[in-house]
């Protein structure tokens, strides 16, 4: 199926350096694609340069198949958040949206269905000048999805909603892919909110792509790994590190509470919860908690990341945990 | 017609804020104020005049009965113009560049091809600078009727200008100072096209536009070519302002051969050239 949005090698350089560097990037029809990368690492401009909004400087960028720079070809068929909300202050929440239907030459549609789950219906005669920051996120998501677009492209759409909000609107944007089989690009740093809807993903960092592909497979490659609670903990250190199945472990410190981290290695279909657990029982330790770990976007952006710069590197992706030791 | 609906998009913006509404309310209030407040200070003045009379000579000369045209002229080319002046200035300044500070070109980009972004928004400032002269006219208008009749110009039992020649040279006059009004939104825009943000762009449009209007008469025949010249902004040689002079048919005062064409023409052929210079900028810009 033909992308709705694609970067072909696409690299934009400033002069404090390369912003992409041969980009590759496709944003099919039904997909969410999430678009993650440490702060500065080239997702914004991948989005501009994606929606011909910025000239590469080599490479090609194309919106449903013709050349980015003529995507007002396609008027009404994109939803946009790029550069914060972008409402006209002076306007009500509904002339705003009935601004955004004349600009694409568009008659008025009926935005309810769209303000009542972002709770909005209640302002809709407010001027956006007296929104607060989440409100107007809100109505300016309810504008990106208000012409039913077949393209939607989302810069952190969600980066400044409660996190009740924040699920709302991810599951209209869901809702927008599955129902219409728009093409959704998401760019955030809200990974677990990602985890939800996404179903490819790209990891950007300095403007080239780490990481790229159907989120399940990526996902499927990440080693199982379970978190375990047990008494005495260094007589379980002991057990798993000796274990063969055990490619890597951690002690982590969780609000005061020490826990063990362990990466098992791929067997056939063993249960690894089960496999760890048989462990400690033999080695007679007391297990009060063994809670298999799912794999995570934040996961992956992580490995993806240290193993990028070299292994040094932390990433500040709201672990909150801190590691120590390893098998 | 690709700029339509970014012209239809621009006159909502424009007339559904606060900020449009006042600035299309304010030279009309300002033109009905100086028609107004002209014609009071004239009776007091005759009123004074009167009492000094009664005093001293035991007798007054009755005050000279003016037709309302030359009110009329002080409305349309007075203070109400100079603040429409501005007013389509700035507005023209902050149609791009307003955008660009709030992240909406980008939006404006994904509706309609950059070229018509700039055409719509253009003929949609003037269309409303066009809206509030027109309400600056008729507010002047009805000030103006208040206390005079459009009528002949009499002096002396002579009549020194009919009321029907009366109404071709104040239409001639609004007719050719309309495009000077016109070429000042269009300056704006080119400014707005330039500018990084709406306050870079507020001092780009103002500053050297001011200059040139106090500074015209020191620039020779240069003037002759600037649409500045034209504009009713502490220039004596606009139109709408020397129609205060004409309308009252002062011996001495009449148009000079040429003098409306030019004043037609000259903003004419600069907005063009504004809004062109602003369509190729927009194209080459990064939004």
């Amino acid at each position: 199926m033909e992308a709705a949005l694609e970067l072909d090698q696409a690299s934009k350089r400033w002069r404090g350096g390369a912003a992409l560097d041969r980009v590759d990037l496709a944003v099919p029809r039904g997909a969410i694609v999430g678009l993650v990368g440490p702060s500065g690492a080239g997702k914004t401009t991948a989005i501009r340069v994606g929606l011909g909004l910025l000239a590469p400087d080599s490479g090609e960028a194309r919106v449903f198949g013709d050349p980015a720079a003529r995507v007002a070809r396609h008027s009404g068929r994109v939803g946009l958040i790029l550069d914060g909300p972008a409402l006209e202050g002076g306007l009500t929440v509904a002339d705003n949206l009935r601004l955004h239907a004349l600009r694409h030459g568009r008659a008025l549609p009926d935005p309810g269905p769209l303000l009542e789950p972002l709770e909005l219906a209640a302002l809709t005669h407010r001027r956006a000048a007296r929104l607060s920051q989440g409100e107007a996120y809100r109505v300016a998501l309810a504008r990106a999805l208000l012409l039913e677009p077949d393209l939607l492209v989302l810069d952190e759409p969600v980066a400044h909603l409660d996190p009740a909000l924040a699920r709302t609107a991810l599951d209209l944007v869901r809702a927008a892919a599955v129902k219409r089989q728009a093409a959704v690009l998401v760019s955030s740093h809200q990974l677990a909110e990602l985890d939800r809807v996404a179903t490819h993903l790209v990891l950007l960092h300095r403007g080239r792509v780490l990481l790229a592909g159907d989120l399940k497979t990526l996902l499927g490659g990440i080693a199982p790994a379970v978190r375990i609670a047990a008494r005495p903990i260094e007589a379980a250190r002991a057990a798993l590190a000796r274990h063969a199945n055990v490619a890597r472990l951690d002690l982590l410190r969780v609000d005061g509470v020490e826990l063990l981290r362990a990466e098992l290695r791929r067997r056939g279909g063993d249960d690894p919860a089960a496999m760890v657990n048989a462990a400690l029982h033999q080695a007679g330790v007391a297990v009060s908690l063994l809670a298999p770990e799912r794999p995570t976007i934040e996961e992956l952006f992580r490995r993806a990341i240290t193993r990028a710069s070299g292994g040094e590197a932390e990433v500040s992706a709201d672990h909150g945990n801190a590691a120590e030791g390893a098998a | 017609m690709k700029f339509v609906a970014s012209m239809r998009a621009e006159l909502f913006r424009l007339t559904r804020s606060r900020a449009g509404r006042f600035g299309l309310v304010v030279p009309a209030l300002l033109g009905a104020a100086q028609v107004l407040g002209g014609d009071l200070m004239a009776r007091l003045h005759a009123a004074r005049s009167a009492a000094q009379g009664f005093s001293g000579q035991g007798g007054g000369a009755a005050a000279a009965i003016e037709t309302a045209f030359g009110p009329l002229a002080d409305g349309v080319g007075g203070l109400g113009a100079m603040a429409l002046t501005m007013i389509a200035l700035l507005t023209g300044a902050f149609a791009i560049a307003r955008e660009r500070d709030l992240g909406g070109l980008s939006l404006l980009t994904l509706s309609r091809p950059r070229g018509a972004v700039v055409v719509g928004k253009t003929v949609a400032t003037c269309a409303y600078v066009m809206t509030a002269f027109v309400g600056l006219f008729a507010a002047s208008y009805l000030a103006a009727a208040v206390g005079h009749d459009f009528s002949d110009v009499v002096e002396d039992n002579y009549v020194m200008a009919s009321a029907g020649e009366l109404w071709i040279e104040t239409l001639s006059a609004v007719s050719a100072g309309m495009p000077a009004l016109l070429c000042c939104a269009c300056f704006g825009g080119l400014v707005s096209a330039l500018s990084a943000s709406v306050g870079a762009a507020a001092v780009a449009a103002v500053v050297p536009f001011t200059l040139l209007a106090l500074f015209q008469s020191t620039l020779g025949r240069v003037a002759d070519k600037l649409f500045v010249t034209y504009a009713p902004f502490f220039s004596p040689r606009a139109p709408l302002a020397r129609l205060s002079e004409v309308s009252r048919a002062f011996s001495n005062t009449h148009w000079e051969s040429g003098e409306l064409l030019r004043a037609a023409v000259v903003p004419t052929i600069e907005g063009v050239a504004f809004v062109l210079l602003a369509w190729l900028v927009t194209q080459r810009r990064d939004a």
